[in-house]
């Protein structure tokens, strides 16, 4: 049976670009819409901080009662001096860390990305599609890895790009904010290095990415294969069902069963490795190192992350998931439908 | 276009017989092109090969005539042979069978002419 | 212009047997056809035709051998796609997708595509490129498949009862079009569908199946010479029934007959002296042939 991906790059850019057309709406306007949003709130939050901030505090001035009752006195918390410390502090935190302010569109990301792979090989079953799928000479490997490459490279590609984006925004609001109130944080965070390495970090941890979400993957696109209907719902049931399976045996027998690793290297492996830097959490390596605790320094993210190539945690999942996708072309090439 | 094809002769034949009262009713003349076989099978909705088989008998009689790269025409001997073919049909088979009728009903020659005038004054 | 190096028949059948389980669908069926054919695959619901296809679309496994265009479905499907086509169903197209990317995607990963064909055809016909396959009606959609099946030069084509369900005008234009701008000696045609009459005449060869088995498979000529309906008179009716007729109807009172002079002990000259002789339409044949099956 010729399962050769041999198809040629051409076709898969085709097969890419199609993914992109019917799913726009996840993997463009969702993330964008959210941007949007995001980018308008925080605009606000930031300006109405400054804002009620430069306006000062109300006290009461002791010192200064008249006919027995406190005087008010406006007292501006806001010195010069305190926005130029308060600006410092927050140019180098800027700078480091502005990506993650980006943070919830990971969110947006991960739901895409899992309603993708569950209905990349379900929905073209269920309108019937897949019978026009099948009568141009496209092979299922191809299409197949067309799918994985949309969902673990595209996506994420995409994501990446209107995050950085959003981030930038939100970073040049803060600075014009600071510089109305007297203090120009312009030339603080542009003048870090930080600031121009932080995107290009974060894209580099793309290839850690694509090997650490393979068997997650390969596990939804197998259950939309195989599922006769609603995916979403044997992706939910079944994990739940087997474990709740497991630790009635367990307790019944008295097995003595640790079910945590089914838990986590199954299940949460299964399910959540789409999770960019769900390594981080499953697979951590330095136990004095937590990605969220050290927003100031990109550099431990970046080498922590690469550092999971050395451990056999990844490659475990790399093969299964390669072997998960593998038999998702065979189910596609030889399911019998309608 | 639709057409009605009866079931007692093949249909190729039928189409045949069709061109034939094209070229006899004058709506073909020599030297006319017939529609190409494509086109005839797509306004009928018939099978190329049935159309074709059509076509070469017509040619085989002489009818019509392959031009290279153009199609089917009509030959300019087509009136002349469907005339003759038409006239000795008449004379082998309709002919006699009047004639017995004649014999039957008494009419001879002279009725004949005698009608035919009348007729003609009346027509 | 004929391709010298492929197998003489387009395809090739012998044994093909296709079981679900227990029941067989396809039951050690063998048959030839050779190129520049229009078939037609006539068979009640759950005959195996369906399955018949799908052996040959590389789309389910089966046993026996099978090969389409010298290519064995099983193991050279990505290939075999390069030089076939197949609608097979009315409505399969994606619902998500507009004219212009079913264009581009089709131009994009076909090698046998010609766009400007396609273009050609949609120009005569309702659909702009930004409409979307879902705003269609079920005639347009047809005629957009059909856009991108004409403009692919396919040395096979499967139809799957292509005109479900549309109305007679998008049907008869389906088959003129076909007709017209795409069918050639060089290409084959299978097609199914119910409604035998109106390919009738556009056949060239008839498969019937039944119950997994092939009842019937003969061109359109062959039919034409064997097969003989006659409107026996009252007085011929003894010696008709006694030649054998594979089927009797009742016609304004009287009876009509149908005879198969290659299975009855009869001969053509005998039976048309019984009556009215004529070619029975192949809905009449198949009816006949296919009594006790819906018993």
């Amino acid at each position: 049976m010729s399962t050769s991906i041999g198809t040629d790059v051409n076709t898969m850019k085709w097969l890419i670009k199609r993914e992109f057309w019917e799913h726009k709406g996840g993997f463009f306007w969702a993330p964008v819409v959210v941007a949007i949003v995001m980018a308008v709130f925080l605009a606000v939050a930031i300006a109405g901080t400054a804002y009620v901030g430069s306006q000062g505090v109300v006290t009461y001035n002791v010192e200064s009662i008249d006919g027995g009752v406190a005087q008010p006195k406006t007292v501006k918390v806001l010195t010069p001096e305190k926005i130029k410390e308060v600006g410092e502090q927050l140019s180098v935190q800027i700078a480091h860390a502005y990506m993650g302010i980006s943070a919830p569109l990971l969110a947006v990301f991960y739901l895409a990305v899992v309603f993708f792979c569950l209905g990349a090989l379900y929905d073209e079953r269920k309108n019937r599609s897949i019978l026009f799928w099948k009568s141009l000479p496209i092979s299922d490997a191809a299409t197949v890895v067309s799918k994985v490459v949309t969902a673990i490279v595209l996506a994420p590609v995409l994501t990446f790009c209107v995050a950085t984006i959003l981030a930038l925004v939100v970073v040049v609001v803060a600075c014009t904010t600071s510089m109305l109130m007297g203090f120009n944080m312009f030339s603080e965070v542009l003048g870090a290095a930080s600031f121009y390495f932080a995107p290009l970090q974060i894209a580099a941890l793309l290839p850690v990415y694509v090997l650490w979400a393979l068997p997650s993957v390969g596990l939804l696109l197998m259950i939309g294969a195989l599922a006769p209907s609603k995916p979403f719902l044997w992706a939910v049931g079944t994990p739940l069902v087997t474990g709740v399976f497991l630790a009635m045996t367990n307790s019944i027998f008295q097995f003595g069963w640790n079910l945590s690793w089914y838990w986590r290297d199954i299940v949460g492996r299964g399910f959540l490795s789409v999770m960019p830097g769900s390594w981080f959490a499953m697979n951590p390596l330095d136990s004095h190192f937590s990605p969220t605790a050290n927003v100031v320094d990109m550099a431990p993210l970046f080498s922590q992350s690469w550092q999971q190539l050395a451990t056999a945690n990844l490659w475990i999942g790399v093969v299964v998931g390669s072997a998960m996708i593998y038999a998702a072309i065979r189910v596609r090439r030889w399911k019998d439908e309608g | 276009m639709n057409a009605d094809w009866h079931d007692n002769t093949p249909i190729y034949r039928q189409l045949k017989a069709r061109v034939v009262e094209m070229m006899l009713d004058g709506l073909l003349k020599p030297g006319d092109a017939l529609p190409s076989v494509r086109q005839i099978a797509a306004d009928f909705q018939l099978n190329p090969i049935t159309v074709s088989r059509a076509y070469q008998e017509l040619a085989d009689e002489q009818l019509v005539e392959k031009k290279r790269g153009l199609g089917m025409y009509m030959t300019d001997g087509a009136s002349e042979k469907l005339l003759d073919s038409e006239r000795t049909r008449f004379l082998n088979e309709e002919w006699p069978a009047v004639l017995e009728r004649l014999d039957r009903l008494g009419l001879n020659a002279s009725d004949l002419l005698l009608a035919a005038e009348t007729g003609v004054k009346n027509g | 212009m004929v391709d010298t190096n492929l197998t003489d028949f387009i395809i090739d059948a012998k044994n093909l047997t296709k079981r679900y389980g227990k029941s067989v669908a396809v039951d050690n069926i063998s048959f030839q056809i050779p190129a520049g054919r229009i078939v037609g695959l006539i068979g009640p619901n759950g005959s195996g035709k369906t399955t018949t296809l799908k052996a040959m679309l590389g789309l389910v496994p089966f046993e026996g051998e099978l090969k389409v265009l010298g290519l064995d479905p099983r193991t050279q499907r990505d290939e075999l796609m390069k030089q076939v086509s197949f609608i097979a169903d009315v409505a399969v197209l994606p619902r998500w997708i507009r004219v212009r990317e079913a264009i581009d995607f089709v131009a994009g990963v076909h090698p046998k595509f010609d766009r400007a064909k396609a273009e050609r055809y949609i120009q005569n016909t309702k659909l702009k490129p930004a409409m979307k396959v879902k705003e269609m009606s079920k005639g347009m959609i047809v005629q957009l498949h059909l856009a991108l099946v004409m403009a692919i030069d396919a040395k096979l084509l499967v139809l799957d009862e292509p005109t479900l369900g549309l109305d007679i005008l998008y049907r008869k234009q389906f088959y003129q079009n076909l007709l017209e701008d795409y069918f050639d000696e060089n290409k084959t045609i299978i097609v199914t569908t119910h409604q035998v009459e109106e390919i009738e005449h556009i056949l060239s060869d008839l498969m019937f199946i039944r119950e997994g088995k092939i009842t019937l498979s003969a061109s359109m000529d062959e039919i034409a010479e064997r097969f003989i309906e006659v409107m026996v008179s009252a007085d011929n009716l003894a010696a008709a029934l006694a030649l054998k007729p594979i089927d009797e109807r009742q016609v304004f009172g009287k009876s009509v007959m149908l005879f198969d002079t290659a299975t009855s002990n009869s001969s053509a000259d005998a039976v048309k002296a019984l009556g009215e002789a004529r070619a029975p339409g192949i809905a009449d044949l198949f009816v006949a042939t296919m009594r006790g099956t819906y018993a």
